[in-house]
C-alpha cells in the first residue's frame, strides 16, 4: 500500500516526475484508490468553484474607501492648511466654474432635452451659489432632503446613493444625476457641495446606484465609520440630517 | 495612491476570499477582512517593498482570525448558526448554486480544527504550494503535508455527512 500523503502529493502536483509515474500506476491497479483519488479531486474541484465568485464579486465599498481615506491622508496637517486656505481665500472662481458646469453642463442637458424637466423646478436652479460656497438647491436640495436609498424609485431625476457622517458628524450623501455625480454634506439647514464630477451622459436616464467609482476617492476622504444602513438612514431622516453629537 | 495600498486594493478579493476560507460566514468574513485591512494599513511601515505583499497580508489575516477565534473559544461559543438565507444573500451576482453550496463548505469548514483548516484553505482555495504555505504559518512543510491529509479527509467526510446522496 502506497503512503497516504504521497497521494495527496501527487494531487496537489508537489512531486517529482518520476514519483509521479509510480503513483499513477499504483492508483490505476487499485481501484479503491482510484475510487479515493476521485473523491478528493472532486472535493478540491467544488471548493474552487464555490469560492471563486468572491474574486469577481464587488468589495464592499467601506473596505476600499478605507484605502482610499488612507492615502488621502498621509499628511493631514497639509490637507487641513490646504481646506482653510481654500475656504478663506480666492477659490470661488474655482466653485464659481464648478457651478457652471453643474447648472449648464450637466442638469442644463436634462432642461435641453426636456426629458426631466421636473429637475427645475418653477425654474429654480439646482445649486445656489452662496459665496464660495455651493448650496443645493431646487430639485437636488429636494432629494438630499427627501429621498432615502431604500424606497427612492428608479426614475428620480436624482438618486441617493450612500449615507454617512463626515469626521465632524455631520450628515453627507452621494447623489447621481443624469452626467454628474457628487457629494453634498448637511451643514445648518443647506447641503454644502464638498465635489461634483461630471461623468458625462449615461444612456437614457439610466443612473448609477450608490458611490459611483468617481465619488468613492472623495467619499473616502469624507466618511468616518461605515456607511449608513437603511434603518441609519430613515432615523437620519427623521431627526432632518442632525449631526451627531 | 501608493505602490503599498494599491498592492493591498488589488489583493483585496482574494484577501476576502481568504476570509471566507477562515470565517463561519460572509458577514464574518467581511468583518475578518475589514480588520485585517485597517491593521495591514496601521502596520504598513513594516512591509518591505520588494517582498510578497500577498503572504504578508494573508499572514496578518491569518493571525487577525487566530485571535478571532481564541477570544470566542473563550467565550464559550454562544453564537447560534446563522439562518442559511443570510449565508446566501451575499453576492447577488453568483449563481446561486455556487452561493448555496459556499455557504454549506463554510459550515464543514468551520467544524475542522483551525490548524487543518488553515491550510486546507491555503492550499485547496488560495493554491499556495506546500512551502510557500510553510513559510506563510511558519511551519515546517512536513507538518503541511500532514496537517492537509487530516483537514481534507476531515473535510470530505463532513461534506458527505451532509449530502448523503453525492
Amino acid at each position: 500500500m502506497i503512503d497516504e500523503a504521497l497521494i495527496f502529493h501527487y494531487l496537489d502536483g508537489e512531486i517529482d516526475d518520476a514519483t509521479r509515474l509510480r503513483v499513477e500506476q499504483e492508483i490505476a491497479a487499485d481501484p479503491d484508490l482510484q475510487a479515493m483519488v476521485d473523491e478528493h479531486r472532486a472535493l478540491a474541484a467544488r471548493l474552487d468553484r464555490a469560492f471563486l465568485p468572491i474574486l469577481t464579486a464587488p468589495v464592499p465599498l467601506a473596505m476600499s474607501a478605507k484605502i482610499a481615506a488612507d492615502s488621502n491622508v498621509i499628511s493631514l496637517a497639509d490637507e487641513r492648511a490646504r481646506q482653510q486656505r481654500r475656504r478663506v481665500s480666492q477659490d470661488f472662481s474655482r466653485w464659481a466654474a464648478m457651478a457652471a458646469i453643474l447648472v449648464a453642463g450637466v442638469f442644463g442637458g436634462v432642461m435641453f432635452n426636456g426629458q426631466h424637466s421636473g429637475l427645475v423646478t418653477n425654474g429654480a436652479p439646482p445649486v445656489t451659489d452662496g459665496g464660495s460656497q455651493l448650496t443645493a438647491s431646487g430639485q437636488l436640495n429636494l432629494a438630499l432632503n427627501t429621498q432615502l436609498a431604500s424606497t427612492q424609485g428608479t426614475k428620480e431625476p436624482v438618486r441617493i446613493g450612500l449615507t454617512f457622517r463626515n469626521h465632524s458628524g455631520a450628515i453627507c450623501r452621494t447623489f447621481s444625476a443624469q452626467a454628474t455625480d457628487g457629494v453634498a454634506c448637511r451643514d445648518g439647514n443647506a447641503w454644502q457641495l464638498k465635489g461634483l464630477i461630471a461623468h458625462g451622459q449615461t444612456s437614457t436616464g439610466d443612473y448609477r446606484m450608490a458611490a459611483s467609482s468617481g465619488t468613492t476617492e472623495l467619499v473616502g476622504a469624507l466618511i468616518t465609520g461605515e456607511a449608513l444602513d437603511q434603518a441609519q438612514e430613515r432615523a437620519a431622516l427623521a431627526t432632518n440630517w442632525a449631526p451627531s453629537k | 495612491m501608493s505602490i503599498f495600498e494599491q498592492g493591498l486594493e488589488a489583493i483585496l478579493p482574494r484577501l476576502r476570499r481568504f476570509a471566507h476560507g477562515l470565517a463561519a460566514n460572509p458577514a464574518d468574513a467581511d468583518d475578518l477582512t475589514q480588520i485585517t485591512v485597517e491593521r495591514a494599513l496601521r502596520a504598513k511601515e513594516q512591509w518591505q517593498e520588494g517582498t510578497r505583499l500577498d503572504a504578508w497580508l494573508f499572514r496578518i489575516m491569518r493571525n487577525c482570525w487566530i485571535d478571532k477565534v481564541r477570544a470566542r473559544t473563550r467565550a464559550g461559543r454562544i453564537l447560534a448558526p446563522e439562518e442559511e438565507g443570510e449565508l446566501i444573500g451575499h453576492d447577488p451576482r453568483a449563481e446561486m448554486d455556487a452561493r448555496i453550496d459556499l455557504a454549506r463548505l463554510m459550515q464543514a469548514m468551520e467544524r475542522l480544527p483551525s490548524e487543518q483548516r488553515e491550510v486546507v484553505v491555503l492550499v485547496l482555495i488560495e493554491g499556495y504550494g506546500y512551502r510557500e504555505t510553510a513559510e506563510l504559518l511558519d511551519l515546517p512543510i512536513g507538518t503541511v503535508s500532514s496537517r492537509l491529509v487530516r483537514g481534507r479527509k476531515a473535510l470530505l467526510a463532513l461534506v458527505k455527512e451532509d449530502c448523503p446522496s453525492d
